[in-house]
Protein backbone atom coordinates (compact mmCIF):
# COMPACT_ATOMS: atom_id res chain seq x y z
CA UNK A 1 0.00 0.00 0.00
CA UNK A 2 1.09 3.33 -1.22
CA UNK A 3 1.87 6.04 1.13
CA UNK A 4 -1.45 8.32 -0.10
CA UNK A 5 -3.76 5.09 -0.14
CA UNK A 6 -2.34 4.31 3.50
CA UNK A 7 -3.23 8.05 4.50
CA UNK A 8 -6.25 7.79 2.92
CA UNK A 9 -7.79 4.63 5.16
CA UNK A 10 -6.19 6.45 7.60
CA UNK A 11 -8.75 8.91 7.20
CA UNK A 12 -11.61 6.88 6.62
CA UNK A 13 -11.02 4.59 9.38
CA UNK A 14 -11.23 7.72 11.39
CA UNK A 15 -14.63 8.74 10.17
CA UNK A 16 -15.88 5.39 10.97
CA UNK A 17 -14.63 5.75 14.15
CA UNK A 18 -15.91 8.82 14.71
CA UNK A 19 -19.50 7.76 13.58
CA UNK A 20 -19.30 4.52 15.63
CA UNK A 21 -19.19 6.87 18.86
CA UNK A 22 -21.68 9.23 17.77
CA UNK A 23 -23.94 6.05 17.02
CA UNK A 24 -23.13 4.44 20.29
CA UNK A 25 -23.64 7.75 22.39
CA UNK A 26 -26.64 8.40 20.56
CA UNK A 27 -27.72 4.39 21.80
CA UNK A 28 -26.27 4.37 25.13
CA UNK A 29 -26.54 7.59 26.63
CA UNK A 30 -29.11 10.27 24.41
CA UNK A 31 -31.53 7.64 23.12
CA UNK A 32 -34.44 7.47 25.51
CA UNK A 33 -32.75 9.02 28.46
CA UNK A 34 -30.24 6.02 28.37
CA UNK A 35 -27.94 7.82 30.83
CA UNK A 36 -30.53 8.92 33.38
CA UNK A 37 -31.88 5.47 33.83
CA UNK A 38 -28.64 3.32 33.48
CA UNK A 39 -27.14 6.11 36.17
CA UNK A 40 -30.01 4.95 38.43
CA UNK A 41 -29.81 1.59 37.73
CA UNK A 42 -25.89 1.54 38.72
CA UNK A 43 -26.71 3.48 41.94
CA UNK A 44 -29.67 1.53 42.74
CA UNK A 45 -26.80 -1.63 42.76
CA UNK A 46 -24.55 0.29 44.75
CA UNK A 47 -26.97 1.23 47.20
CA UNK A 48 -27.60 -2.67 47.54
CA UNK A 49 -24.69 -3.36 48.61
CA UNK A 50 -23.48 -0.29 50.11
CA UNK A 51 -26.42 -0.57 52.92
CA UNK A 52 -25.40 -4.01 53.82
CA UNK A 53 -21.86 -2.64 54.02
CA UNK A 54 -23.01 -0.05 56.74
CA UNK A 55 -24.45 -2.90 59.04
CA UNK A 56 -20.63 -4.03 59.73
CA UNK A 57 -19.78 -0.01 60.85
CA UNK A 58 -18.81 0.22 64.09
CA UNK A 59 -16.89 3.97 65.54
CA UNK A 60 -13.43 2.51 65.66
CA UNK A 61 -12.94 2.82 62.37
CA UNK A 62 -12.37 6.26 60.58
CA UNK A 63 -15.34 6.56 58.34
CA UNK A 64 -13.43 8.79 55.53
CA UNK A 65 -11.02 6.20 55.56
CA UNK A 66 -13.94 3.59 54.58
CA UNK A 67 -15.15 5.42 52.33
CA UNK A 68 -12.12 6.42 50.28
CA UNK A 69 -10.95 2.68 50.29
CA UNK A 70 -14.69 2.30 48.55
CA UNK A 71 -14.55 4.40 46.28
CA UNK A 72 -11.42 2.89 45.04
CA UNK A 73 -13.00 -0.31 45.22
CA UNK A 74 -16.12 0.53 43.03
CA UNK A 75 -13.46 2.53 40.69
CA UNK A 76 -11.82 -0.38 39.80
CA UNK A 77 -15.13 -3.13 40.11
CA UNK A 78 -16.25 -0.21 37.03
CA UNK A 79 -13.61 -0.42 35.01
CA UNK A 80 -13.88 -4.17 35.60
CA UNK A 81 -17.40 -4.35 34.72
CA UNK A 82 -17.19 -1.86 31.53
CA UNK A 83 -14.58 -3.98 30.19
CA UNK A 84 -16.94 -7.00 30.43
CA UNK A 85 -20.10 -5.78 29.60
CA UNK A 86 -19.29 -2.43 27.01
CA UNK A 87 -16.60 -4.19 25.25
CA UNK A 88 -16.82 -8.39 25.42
CA UNK A 89 -20.49 -7.90 25.50
CA UNK A 90 -20.45 -5.63 22.75
CA UNK A 91 -18.60 -8.40 20.56
CA UNK A 92 -21.54 -10.76 21.82
CA UNK A 93 -23.97 -8.32 20.62
CA UNK A 94 -22.79 -8.36 17.14
CA UNK A 95 -22.78 -12.17 16.73
CA UNK A 96 -25.78 -12.04 18.57
CA UNK A 97 -27.70 -9.65 15.81
CA UNK A 98 -25.55 -11.04 13.10
CA UNK A 99 -23.72 -8.19 12.45
CA UNK A 100 -20.39 -9.66 12.50
CA UNK A 101 -20.57 -11.02 9.77
CA UNK A 102 -20.66 -7.64 7.63
CA UNK A 103 -18.07 -6.23 10.25
CA UNK A 104 -15.74 -9.41 9.17
CA UNK A 105 -16.71 -8.45 5.53
CA UNK A 106 -16.24 -5.08 5.33
CA UNK A 107 -12.52 -5.74 6.10
CA UNK A 108 -11.80 -3.39 8.75
CA UNK A 109 -10.69 -4.19 11.55
CA UNK A 110 -12.38 -4.55 15.10
CA UNK A 111 -10.39 -2.19 17.15
CA UNK A 112 -12.16 0.47 15.05
CA UNK A 113 -15.09 -0.41 17.00
CA UNK A 114 -13.61 -0.15 20.29
CA UNK A 115 -11.88 3.12 19.31
CA UNK A 116 -15.76 4.55 18.64
CA UNK A 117 -16.75 2.71 21.98
CA UNK A 118 -14.00 4.05 24.51
CA UNK A 119 -14.81 7.34 24.92
CA UNK A 120 -18.46 6.54 25.25
CA UNK A 121 -17.62 4.14 28.24
CA UNK A 122 -15.28 6.67 29.47
CA UNK A 123 -17.82 9.14 29.63
CA UNK A 124 -19.72 6.76 31.62
CA UNK A 125 -17.10 6.06 33.84
CA UNK A 126 -16.82 9.25 34.99
CA UNK A 127 -20.73 9.86 35.42
CA UNK A 128 -20.79 6.68 37.45
CA UNK A 129 -17.58 7.80 39.84
CA UNK A 130 -19.67 10.93 40.23
CA UNK A 131 -22.74 8.96 41.58
CA UNK A 132 -20.37 6.49 43.79
CA UNK A 133 -18.62 9.71 45.27
CA UNK A 134 -21.80 11.59 45.66
CA UNK A 135 -23.76 8.07 47.07
CA UNK A 136 -20.44 7.50 49.70
CA UNK A 137 -20.68 11.29 50.95
CA UNK A 138 -24.49 10.79 51.59
CA UNK A 139 -24.12 7.37 53.23
CA UNK A 140 -20.86 6.67 54.81
CA UNK A 141 -18.37 9.66 54.46
CA UNK A 142 -16.89 12.09 51.74
CA UNK A 143 -13.62 10.15 50.22
CA UNK A 144 -10.77 11.87 50.88
CA UNK A 145 -9.28 11.97 47.61
CA UNK A 146 -5.60 13.34 47.13
CA UNK A 147 -2.78 12.85 44.80
CA UNK A 148 0.16 12.28 45.62
CA UNK A 149 2.14 10.93 42.85
CA UNK A 150 0.58 11.91 39.95
CA UNK A 151 3.30 10.07 37.72
CA UNK A 152 2.47 7.19 38.86
CA UNK A 153 -1.53 7.61 38.77
CA UNK A 154 -0.90 8.10 34.98
CA UNK A 155 1.08 4.58 34.42
CA UNK A 156 -1.67 2.96 36.57
CA UNK A 157 -4.57 4.01 34.99
CA UNK A 158 -2.57 3.35 31.70
CA UNK A 159 -2.08 -0.08 32.84
CA UNK A 160 -5.26 -0.65 33.61
CA UNK A 161 -6.92 0.44 30.50
CA UNK A 162 -4.34 -1.95 28.32
CA UNK A 163 -4.97 -5.00 30.62
CA UNK A 164 -8.80 -4.49 30.18
CA UNK A 165 -8.95 -4.37 26.65
CA UNK A 166 -6.80 -6.99 26.87
CA UNK A 167 -8.81 -9.08 29.06
CA UNK A 168 -12.12 -8.00 26.96
CA UNK A 169 -10.63 -9.09 23.76
CA UNK A 170 -9.83 -12.59 25.27
CA UNK A 171 -12.96 -12.83 26.25
CA UNK A 172 -15.06 -11.80 23.02
CA UNK A 173 -12.87 -14.37 21.56
CA UNK A 174 -13.77 -16.99 23.68
CA UNK A 175 -17.72 -15.83 23.14
CA UNK A 176 -17.38 -15.27 19.21
CA UNK A 177 -15.34 -18.88 18.94
CA UNK A 178 -17.66 -20.83 21.29
CA UNK A 179 -20.87 -18.89 22.40
CA UNK A 180 -20.14 -18.96 25.82
CA UNK A 181 -23.01 -17.54 27.96
CA UNK A 182 -23.80 -14.31 30.11
CA UNK A 183 -23.32 -16.68 34.07
CA UNK A 184 -19.58 -17.08 32.56
CA UNK A 185 -18.97 -13.44 31.81
CA UNK A 186 -20.64 -12.44 35.15
CA UNK A 187 -18.70 -14.64 37.11
CA UNK A 188 -15.55 -13.38 35.78
CA UNK A 189 -17.00 -9.63 36.43
CA UNK A 190 -16.97 -10.39 39.90
CA UNK A 191 -13.98 -13.06 40.79
CA UNK A 192 -11.85 -10.60 38.95
CA UNK A 193 -11.74 -8.01 41.39
CA UNK A 194 -12.16 -10.15 44.69
CA UNK A 195 -9.60 -12.23 43.51
CA UNK A 196 -6.50 -9.91 42.31
CA UNK A 197 -6.90 -6.80 44.57
CA UNK A 198 -9.20 -4.65 43.03
CA UNK A 199 -11.65 -4.30 45.85
CA UNK A 200 -8.79 -4.23 48.98
CA UNK A 201 -5.24 -3.54 49.38
CA UNK A 202 -2.90 -6.90 48.62
CA UNK A 203 -1.16 -5.96 51.65
CA UNK A 204 -4.20 -6.99 53.59
CA UNK A 205 -4.85 -10.41 51.78
CA UNK A 206 -3.73 -13.82 52.62
CA UNK A 207 -0.64 -15.16 51.34
CA UNK A 208 -2.13 -16.84 49.30
CA UNK A 209 -4.76 -15.23 47.37
CA UNK A 210 -1.88 -12.32 47.67
CA UNK A 211 0.11 -14.66 44.91
CA UNK A 212 -2.17 -15.83 42.81
CA UNK A 213 -2.91 -12.10 42.75
CA UNK A 214 0.43 -10.93 41.71
CA UNK A 215 0.45 -13.94 39.20
CA UNK A 216 -2.38 -11.92 36.87
CA UNK A 217 -1.80 -8.78 35.30
CA UNK A 218 -4.79 -7.16 37.06
CA UNK A 219 -3.69 -6.36 40.56
CA UNK A 220 -0.69 -3.97 39.08
CA UNK A 221 -2.78 -1.19 38.37
CA UNK A 222 -4.81 -1.17 41.30
CA UNK A 223 -1.74 -1.46 43.77
CA UNK A 224 -0.28 1.39 41.68
CA UNK A 225 -3.58 3.73 41.89
CA UNK A 226 -3.91 2.74 45.52
CA UNK A 227 -0.13 3.73 46.46
CA UNK A 228 -0.87 7.53 44.32
CA UNK A 229 -3.87 7.80 46.71
CA UNK A 230 -1.98 7.44 49.59
CA UNK A 231 -3.83 4.76 50.18
CA UNK A 232 -1.91 1.84 50.56
CA UNK A 233 2.11 0.37 50.25
CA UNK A 234 2.10 -1.98 46.97
CA UNK A 235 3.64 -5.67 48.60
CA UNK A 236 6.70 -5.86 46.21
CA UNK A 237 7.42 -1.67 46.26
CA UNK A 238 6.35 0.78 44.03
CA UNK A 239 9.26 0.57 41.68
CA UNK A 240 9.15 -3.18 41.17
CA UNK A 241 4.96 -2.88 41.20
CA UNK A 242 5.76 0.10 37.89
CA UNK A 243 8.14 -1.97 35.94
CA UNK A 244 6.19 -5.58 36.27
CA UNK A 245 3.31 -3.47 35.66
CA UNK A 246 3.97 -1.72 32.80
CA UNK A 247 5.58 -5.24 31.55
CA UNK A 248 2.31 -7.13 32.07
CA UNK A 249 -0.10 -5.10 31.00
CA UNK A 250 1.82 -4.61 27.76
CA UNK A 251 2.01 -8.55 27.25
CA UNK A 252 -1.60 -9.24 28.17
CA UNK A 253 -2.72 -6.31 25.77
CA UNK A 254 -0.71 -7.93 23.01
CA UNK A 255 -1.92 -11.45 24.02
CA UNK A 256 -5.63 -10.48 23.57
CA UNK A 257 -5.29 -8.80 20.30
CA UNK A 258 -3.43 -12.37 19.01
CA UNK A 259 -6.02 -14.33 20.30
CA UNK A 260 -8.67 -12.13 19.11
CA UNK A 261 -7.22 -12.39 15.84
CA UNK A 262 -6.66 -15.86 15.88
CA UNK A 263 -10.51 -16.74 16.93
CA UNK A 264 -11.61 -14.68 13.98
CA UNK A 265 -9.44 -16.88 11.69
CA UNK A 266 -11.36 -19.94 13.15
CA UNK A 267 -14.79 -18.25 12.55
CA UNK A 268 -14.26 -17.06 8.96
CA UNK A 269 -12.98 -21.14 9.11
CA UNK A 270 -16.14 -22.85 10.53
CA UNK A 271 -18.67 -20.08 11.19
CA UNK A 272 -19.60 -17.86 14.30
CA UNK A 273 -21.28 -19.77 17.10
CA UNK A 274 -24.56 -18.36 18.20
CA UNK A 275 -24.74 -16.89 22.03
CA UNK A 276 -27.33 -17.98 24.66
CA UNK A 277 -29.59 -15.81 25.94
CA UNK A 278 -27.67 -16.45 29.21
CA UNK B 1 -50.38 -26.06 32.44
CA UNK B 2 -48.75 -29.46 33.21
CA UNK B 3 -47.81 -29.61 29.05
CA UNK B 4 -46.77 -25.98 29.37
CA UNK B 5 -44.32 -26.76 31.76
CA UNK B 6 -43.01 -29.97 30.33
CA UNK B 7 -42.29 -27.60 27.22
CA UNK B 8 -40.44 -25.20 29.42
CA UNK B 9 -38.69 -27.89 31.41
CA UNK B 10 -37.57 -29.12 28.09
CA UNK B 11 -35.68 -25.87 27.05
CA UNK B 12 -34.11 -25.11 30.23
CA UNK B 13 -32.82 -28.63 30.95
CA UNK B 14 -31.75 -28.93 27.44
CA UNK B 15 -29.84 -25.14 27.73
CA UNK B 16 -28.27 -26.19 30.86
CA UNK B 17 -26.88 -29.65 29.95
CA UNK B 18 -25.46 -27.94 26.93
CA UNK B 19 -23.96 -25.33 28.75
CA UNK B 20 -22.97 -26.87 32.33
CA UNK B 21 -20.93 -23.83 33.11
CA UNK B 22 -23.83 -22.40 33.59
CA UNK B 23 -24.63 -24.58 36.86
CA UNK B 24 -21.23 -23.91 37.84
CA UNK B 25 -20.89 -20.43 38.11
CA UNK B 26 -24.81 -20.44 38.98
CA UNK B 27 -23.30 -22.41 42.09
CA UNK B 28 -20.31 -20.29 43.14
CA UNK B 29 -22.36 -17.03 43.31
CA UNK B 30 -23.68 -17.23 46.97
CA UNK B 31 -19.86 -17.41 47.44
CA UNK B 32 -18.84 -15.16 45.15
CA UNK B 33 -21.30 -12.20 46.61
CA UNK B 34 -20.90 -12.84 50.34
CA UNK B 35 -16.73 -12.87 49.98
CA UNK B 36 -17.21 -9.35 48.01
CA UNK B 37 -19.63 -8.24 51.06
CA UNK B 38 -17.32 -9.90 54.12
CA UNK B 39 -14.30 -8.20 52.25
CA UNK B 40 -15.57 -4.86 51.97
CA UNK B 41 -17.35 -5.08 55.39
CA UNK B 42 -14.31 -6.58 57.15
CA UNK B 43 -12.55 -3.36 56.31
CA UNK B 44 -15.57 -0.57 56.85
CA UNK B 45 -16.07 -1.97 60.39
CA UNK B 46 -15.84 -5.60 62.28
CA UNK B 47 -18.32 -8.47 62.57
CA UNK B 48 -18.99 -7.76 66.36
CA UNK B 49 -20.63 -4.42 64.90
CA UNK B 50 -23.03 -6.55 62.41
CA UNK B 51 -23.85 -8.91 65.22
CA UNK B 52 -25.29 -6.41 67.61
CA UNK B 53 -27.06 -5.33 64.94
CA UNK B 54 -28.58 -8.08 62.91
CA UNK B 55 -28.71 -10.17 65.41
CA UNK B 56 -26.82 -13.18 63.77
CA UNK B 57 -22.93 -13.62 62.51
CA UNK B 58 -22.19 -12.26 59.05
CA UNK B 59 -20.74 -15.54 57.52
CA UNK B 60 -24.60 -17.62 58.00
CA UNK B 61 -26.33 -14.32 56.82
CA UNK B 62 -25.09 -13.59 53.87
CA UNK B 63 -24.52 -16.99 52.51
CA UNK B 64 -27.97 -17.36 53.11
CA UNK B 65 -29.14 -14.02 51.84
CA UNK B 66 -26.59 -14.67 48.71
CA UNK B 67 -28.68 -18.12 48.36
CA UNK B 68 -32.30 -16.41 48.35
CA UNK B 69 -30.98 -13.20 46.20
CA UNK B 70 -29.50 -16.33 43.05
CA UNK B 71 -32.59 -18.20 43.29
CA UNK B 72 -35.07 -14.92 42.98
CA UNK B 73 -33.09 -13.56 40.37
CA UNK B 74 -33.08 -17.00 38.37
CA UNK B 75 -37.03 -16.65 38.52
CA UNK B 76 -37.83 -12.43 38.32
CA UNK B 77 -35.05 -12.02 35.49
CA UNK B 78 -36.52 -15.02 33.44
CA UNK B 79 -39.78 -13.78 33.63
CA UNK B 80 -39.21 -9.76 33.03
CA UNK B 81 -36.80 -9.94 29.87
CA UNK B 82 -38.78 -13.34 28.39
CA UNK B 83 -40.56 -9.91 26.26
CA UNK B 84 -37.54 -8.66 24.88
CA UNK B 85 -35.64 -11.97 24.81
CA UNK B 86 -38.68 -12.75 22.39
CA UNK B 87 -38.42 -9.47 20.56
CA UNK B 88 -35.00 -10.40 19.96
CA UNK B 89 -35.36 -13.43 19.18
CA UNK B 90 -38.03 -12.89 16.40
CA UNK B 91 -40.66 -15.36 18.15
CA UNK B 92 -42.72 -12.57 19.91
CA UNK B 93 -45.37 -13.33 16.79
CA UNK B 94 -45.62 -17.24 17.67
CA UNK B 95 -46.44 -16.49 21.26
CA UNK B 96 -48.58 -13.81 20.69
CA UNK B 97 -50.71 -16.14 18.55
CA UNK B 98 -50.47 -19.41 20.70
CA UNK B 99 -53.64 -20.50 21.95
CA UNK B 100 -52.38 -21.28 25.66
CA UNK B 101 -53.27 -19.07 28.40
CA UNK B 102 -50.48 -16.34 28.91
CA UNK B 103 -50.33 -15.84 32.48
CA UNK B 104 -50.34 -20.01 32.92
CA UNK B 105 -47.11 -19.56 30.58
CA UNK B 106 -45.31 -17.03 32.63
CA UNK B 107 -46.27 -19.13 35.64
CA UNK B 108 -44.88 -21.91 33.97
CA UNK B 109 -41.16 -20.12 33.51
CA UNK B 110 -40.16 -20.34 37.22
CA UNK B 111 -41.15 -23.96 38.07
CA UNK B 112 -38.49 -25.73 36.30
CA UNK B 113 -35.88 -23.45 37.28
CA UNK B 114 -36.59 -23.68 41.07
CA UNK B 115 -35.64 -27.23 40.65
CA UNK B 116 -31.85 -25.54 40.81
CA UNK B 117 -32.33 -24.65 44.38
CA UNK B 118 -31.91 -27.88 45.56
CA UNK B 119 -28.76 -27.84 43.66
CA UNK B 120 -27.74 -24.29 45.07
CA UNK B 121 -28.74 -24.89 48.24
CA UNK B 122 -27.16 -28.28 49.28
CA UNK B 123 -23.80 -26.35 47.72
CA UNK B 124 -24.21 -22.90 49.37
CA UNK B 125 -26.41 -22.77 52.51
CA UNK B 126 -26.54 -26.40 53.44
CA UNK B 127 -22.72 -27.15 54.27
CA UNK B 128 -21.70 -22.83 55.52
CA UNK B 129 -24.52 -23.61 57.71
CA UNK B 130 -24.29 -27.41 59.21
CA UNK B 131 -20.65 -26.07 59.89
CA UNK B 132 -21.39 -22.93 61.79
CA UNK B 133 -24.70 -24.42 63.49
CA UNK B 134 -24.16 -27.93 63.65
CA UNK B 135 -26.28 -30.76 62.42
CA UNK B 136 -28.98 -30.18 64.34
CA UNK B 137 -29.84 -27.30 62.24
CA UNK B 138 -30.61 -30.29 59.16
CA UNK B 139 -34.16 -29.50 59.31
CA UNK B 140 -33.90 -25.21 59.30
CA UNK B 141 -31.06 -25.28 56.34
CA UNK B 142 -33.72 -27.28 54.18
CA UNK B 143 -36.33 -25.23 55.52
CA UNK B 144 -34.43 -22.12 54.52
CA UNK B 145 -33.79 -24.25 50.30
CA UNK B 146 -37.71 -24.38 50.71
CA UNK B 147 -38.76 -20.69 51.62
CA UNK B 148 -36.30 -19.68 49.13
CA UNK B 149 -38.02 -21.61 46.14
CA UNK B 150 -41.29 -19.95 47.87
CA UNK B 151 -39.92 -16.37 47.34
CA UNK B 152 -39.13 -16.89 43.94
CA UNK B 153 -42.12 -18.57 43.32
CA UNK B 154 -44.12 -16.00 45.22
CA UNK B 155 -42.30 -12.86 43.30
CA UNK B 156 -43.58 -14.41 39.88
CA UNK B 157 -47.32 -12.61 39.88
CA UNK B 158 -45.36 -9.43 40.51
CA UNK B 159 -42.73 -9.80 37.95
CA UNK B 160 -45.05 -10.74 35.30
CA UNK B 161 -47.06 -7.81 36.10
CA UNK B 162 -43.91 -5.07 35.23
CA UNK B 163 -42.79 -6.89 32.90
CA UNK B 164 -45.94 -6.08 31.10
CA UNK B 165 -46.27 -2.73 32.14
CA UNK B 166 -42.83 -2.23 31.25
CA UNK B 167 -43.39 -2.74 27.85
CA UNK B 168 -45.53 1.09 27.80
CA UNK B 169 -41.99 2.51 28.02
CA UNK B 170 -40.65 2.64 24.59
CA UNK B 171 -37.44 0.64 25.44
CA UNK B 172 -38.46 -1.28 28.29
CA UNK B 173 -35.23 -2.77 29.34
CA UNK B 174 -34.09 0.34 30.36
CA UNK B 175 -36.99 0.36 32.87
CA UNK B 176 -36.39 -2.89 33.80
CA UNK B 177 -32.48 -2.21 34.38
CA UNK B 178 -33.87 0.51 37.01
CA UNK B 179 -36.56 -1.89 38.46
CA UNK B 180 -34.35 -4.70 39.09
CA UNK B 181 -31.94 -3.62 41.69
CA UNK B 182 -35.20 -1.30 43.72
CA UNK B 183 -36.86 -4.97 44.10
CA UNK B 184 -33.77 -6.31 45.48
CA UNK B 185 -33.28 -3.71 47.88
CA UNK B 186 -37.03 -3.67 49.11
CA UNK B 187 -36.85 -7.28 49.21
CA UNK B 188 -34.55 -6.58 52.22
CA UNK B 189 -32.44 -9.73 51.44
CA UNK B 190 -29.13 -8.16 52.51
CA UNK B 191 -30.44 -5.28 54.37
CA UNK B 192 -32.95 -6.90 56.51
CA UNK B 193 -36.67 -5.53 57.07
CA UNK B 194 -36.42 -5.12 60.44
CA UNK B 195 -33.48 -2.56 59.94
CA UNK B 196 -34.92 -0.39 57.28
CA UNK B 197 -36.75 3.22 57.77
CA UNK B 198 -40.43 3.18 58.38
CA UNK B 199 -41.32 4.39 54.17
CA UNK B 200 -39.16 1.61 52.80
CA UNK B 201 -40.63 -0.65 54.97
CA UNK B 202 -43.89 -0.22 54.10
CA UNK B 203 -43.28 -0.60 50.38
CA UNK B 204 -41.17 -3.48 51.50
CA UNK B 205 -44.36 -5.17 52.59
CA UNK B 206 -46.23 -4.98 49.04
CA UNK B 207 -43.22 -7.28 47.94
CA UNK B 208 -44.51 -10.81 48.00
CA UNK B 209 -41.15 -12.35 48.42
CA UNK B 210 -40.48 -9.56 51.34
CA UNK B 211 -42.48 -11.72 53.55
CA UNK B 212 -41.36 -14.99 53.20
CA UNK B 213 -37.64 -13.89 53.47
CA UNK B 214 -38.58 -12.16 56.19
CA UNK B 215 -39.65 -16.13 56.89
CA UNK B 216 -36.09 -17.44 56.53
CA UNK B 217 -34.43 -14.32 58.50
CA UNK B 218 -36.42 -15.32 61.24
CA UNK B 219 -35.80 -18.60 61.08
CA UNK B 220 -31.99 -18.20 60.87
CA UNK B 221 -32.30 -16.18 64.12
CA UNK B 222 -33.82 -19.39 65.73
CA UNK B 223 -37.68 -18.24 65.94
CA UNK B 224 -40.19 -19.80 64.83
CA UNK B 225 -43.54 -17.68 63.66
CA UNK B 226 -42.81 -17.82 60.18
CA UNK B 227 -46.57 -19.05 58.91
CA UNK B 228 -47.55 -15.32 59.42
CA UNK B 229 -45.39 -14.13 56.76
CA UNK B 230 -46.02 -17.13 54.27
CA UNK B 231 -49.18 -16.52 54.58
CA UNK B 232 -49.25 -12.38 54.11
CA UNK B 233 -46.37 -13.47 50.84
CA UNK B 234 -49.27 -15.90 49.51
CA UNK B 235 -51.90 -13.60 49.79
CA UNK B 236 -50.19 -10.73 48.19
CA UNK B 237 -48.62 -13.79 45.25
CA UNK B 238 -52.77 -14.14 44.39
CA UNK B 239 -53.20 -10.44 44.57
CA UNK B 240 -50.75 -9.52 41.65
CA UNK B 241 -52.72 -12.27 39.38
CA UNK B 242 -55.15 -10.62 38.19
CA UNK B 243 -52.59 -7.61 38.04
CA UNK B 244 -50.24 -9.19 35.77
CA UNK B 245 -53.14 -10.89 33.64
CA UNK B 246 -54.32 -7.57 32.54
CA UNK B 247 -50.23 -7.04 32.47
CA UNK B 248 -50.01 -9.55 29.58
CA UNK B 249 -53.05 -8.60 27.75
CA UNK B 250 -51.80 -4.65 27.73
CA UNK B 251 -48.72 -6.33 26.31
CA UNK B 252 -50.56 -8.70 23.52
CA UNK B 253 -52.27 -6.26 22.42
CA UNK B 254 -49.75 -3.44 21.95
CA UNK B 255 -47.77 -6.69 19.79
CA UNK B 256 -51.03 -7.00 17.85
CA UNK B 257 -51.83 -3.30 16.88
CA UNK B 258 -47.93 -3.05 15.44
CA UNK B 259 -48.07 -6.43 13.63
CA UNK B 260 -46.18 -8.04 16.61
CA UNK B 261 -43.01 -7.53 15.21
CA UNK B 262 -41.77 -4.29 17.19
CA UNK B 263 -42.69 -3.44 20.87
Amino acid sequence: MGEKEAQIRGYKDLRVVIEIFKAYLRTELIRNSGFLFGLLSLILWLLLFLTSIILFSSEEVDASMVSSHSMVAMAIFLSYSIATWDWAWEIRRLGFHGIMDYVITSGRDFLVIFLGLIPVSLIWFSASLLGSYVLLSLLISPPLISVVDLPTMLVGFLSLLLVLLGYSMILGGVTISTGTSGPVMEFLGWILPIATGGLTPLERMPHLVRSLALATPFSYPAEMIRYSLGLANPVLGIEKTIVLGITYSVSFFLLGIFFFKRQIRKVLIKGASIPSMY
Amino acid sequence: MLGLIRAEALLFYAEVLRRKSILVTFSLFPYLLTLLILLIGSSAGSFNAFESKVGISPVPFFISSSFVLMVVLGVSDEILWRPIYNEEMGTSPYVVSSPSNPILRSLAIPIPRLSLTLVLGSTSVLPVLLYYFGSGFLLESISIMGLAALSGLALSSLAIAISGLATLWGESWRIIQVIRPLLFIFLGVFYPKHVMPTFARLISSLIPSSHTIEAIQTVLLGGSNILVPIGIGVALFMFYLPIGQKSLSIWERKKLRSGGIRT
